[in-house]
């Protein structure tokens, strides 16, 4: 008996070390993520109070040799949340890339979505490309996602992209230089205009705040007009889809 | 970088990006219709569109919307699949996707769209038992002998898996 009182004694007592190991290990990495800014869009954050890292960029652009400041920046590749499979390109491109990494979850990312959801209020500067990048569909809601998902903007479910970039949480932004492939800032912020200061204070382009660079897309309708009107002449010849005359050479059963 | 869906695979060279997608299919899935994507009958098939420079959110299939953005050291390529029935039929007879076009074979009168200094090249093509059209834009016409080595590039790293 006393020797198994012993044996449980020295066991529990193993496990109150593992326990108390672990719990410092935790606390020791909450810090951590507390202090790169990971924190700043946890549900459990009291309204109001935000510590969001400064936005860090390197001074002046990235030179092809000899720029060991600025690390690697990666290709985005993962899926739309129209499940499309896209690679977009990131190194090696014309212009710069600004990566938004956002999820669905977070408090402060919603400010984000809320803001790209009208993309040509947004300032940008008409050379730099704004990708959101979300989490995968496995880590993700897709339907949360698709729900959000700003019109116009390519968005980009890829955990790799996440892992690429080291991001510690969300919301966080990586921008790009796209010749050379160098990471020129990153960081996160609490609202998309203070990042929008910042980027603008760090490269000098105050299009970033100031206009007059809204972003100038086309809105392709040619191909719907063009459809609707054929439809149209079809079914005022009483033409309804599936009709034999549609597959003259086809044989009856295969229509 | 390499981009594979719906049996369609590419590797892209430097600069160049890519999508491949399907529409949800109206036909079969009668929410998708009532909501609007599309009507009752219609059927959808894959689509790839590559190119090197960045691609739009909103582009038609054939490229409308993406093609307006081009400059002239640019090029758009579409894949889009048709049916089954198409399968054997005259217009889908060449066997093949075309991996080795000349800038001879490419003309403004090919655009679906007549853009100034574009042009462009279309064939229909059976690989793998699928039927599909190959669409070509070049940003400018005048950088042919440049860009359509470019686009073969991307083309002989492109495979149809049969079907």
């Amino acid at each position: 008996m006393a020797v198994l009182v012993t044996i449980l004694a020295v066991v529990v007592g193993l496990l109150s070390l593992l326990v108390v190991g672990l719990l410092r290990s935790h606390a020791a990495i909450l810090k951590q993520l507390h202090e790169l800014g990971a924190g700043v869009g946890d549900p459990a954050e009291r309204a109001g109070v935000r510590t969001p890292v400064e936005f860090k960029m390197q001074s002046g652009l990235p030179t092809l040799a000899g720029d060991t400041g600025f690390r690697d920046g990666a290709d985005v590749r993962g899926n739309s949340v129209d499940d499309d499979v896209l690679a977009l390109r990131v190194v090696g491109a014309s212009h710069p890339t600004l990566l938004a990494f956002l999820s669905s979850s977070c408090l402060t990312c919603a400010g984000f979505w809320e803001s790209f959801a009208e993309p040509d209020q947004l300032l940008l500067p008409e050379s730099t490309r704004l990708v959101v990048v979300t989490k995968d569909a496995s880590e993700e809601s897709p339907s949360a996602i698709a729900s959000l998902a700003p019109p116009g903007l390519p968005l980009v479910m890829s955990s790799a992209a996440w892992a690429d970039y080291e991001v510690p949480g969300s919301p966080y932004f990586v921008f790009v230089d796209g010749p050379t492939g160098r990471v020129r800032g990153e960081g996160t912020g609490a609202t998309w205009k203070q990042v929008a200061n910042l980027l603008a204070q760090a490269t000098g382009d105050l299009t970033f705040t100031a206009g007059p660079g809204a972003v100038r897309r086309s809105k392709p309708q040619s191909d719907a007009d063009r459809e609707r009107e054929i439809d149209q002449q079809l079914l005022a010849a009483g033409i309804l889809p599936g009709d034999p005359s549609l597959y003259p050479d086809a044989e009856p059963e295969q229509i | 970088m390499q981009l594979t869906a719906q049996g369609i695979s590419t590797t892209l060279p430097a600069g160049w990006e890519g999508r491949i997608s399907r529409r949800v299919d109206p036909t079969l899935d009668s929410a998708a219709a009532a909501a609007g994507f599309g009507t009752h009958g219609e059927r959808t098939y894959p689509v790839a569109h590559l190119a090197n420079f960045p691609l739009p959110e909103q582009r038609a299939d054939f490229g409308s919307g993406a093609v307006d953005l081009m400059g002239p050291d640019h090029l758009f390529v579409c894949l889009f699949e048709y049916g089954p029935e198409s399968v054997g039929t005259a217009l889908f007879a060449p066997q093949g996707l075309p991996r080795k076009l000349r800038a001879a074979q490419f003309s403004p009168r090919a655009l679906q769209h007549v853009i100034a200094g574009q042009s462009g090249f279309q064939r229909f093509f059976t690989e793998g038992n699928r039927a599909f059209c190959l669409f070509v834009v070049l940003g400018s016409h005048d950088n042919a002998p440049a860009l359509v080595p470019l686009g073969n590039q991307v083309l002989s790293a492109t495979t149809i898996e049969a079907r």
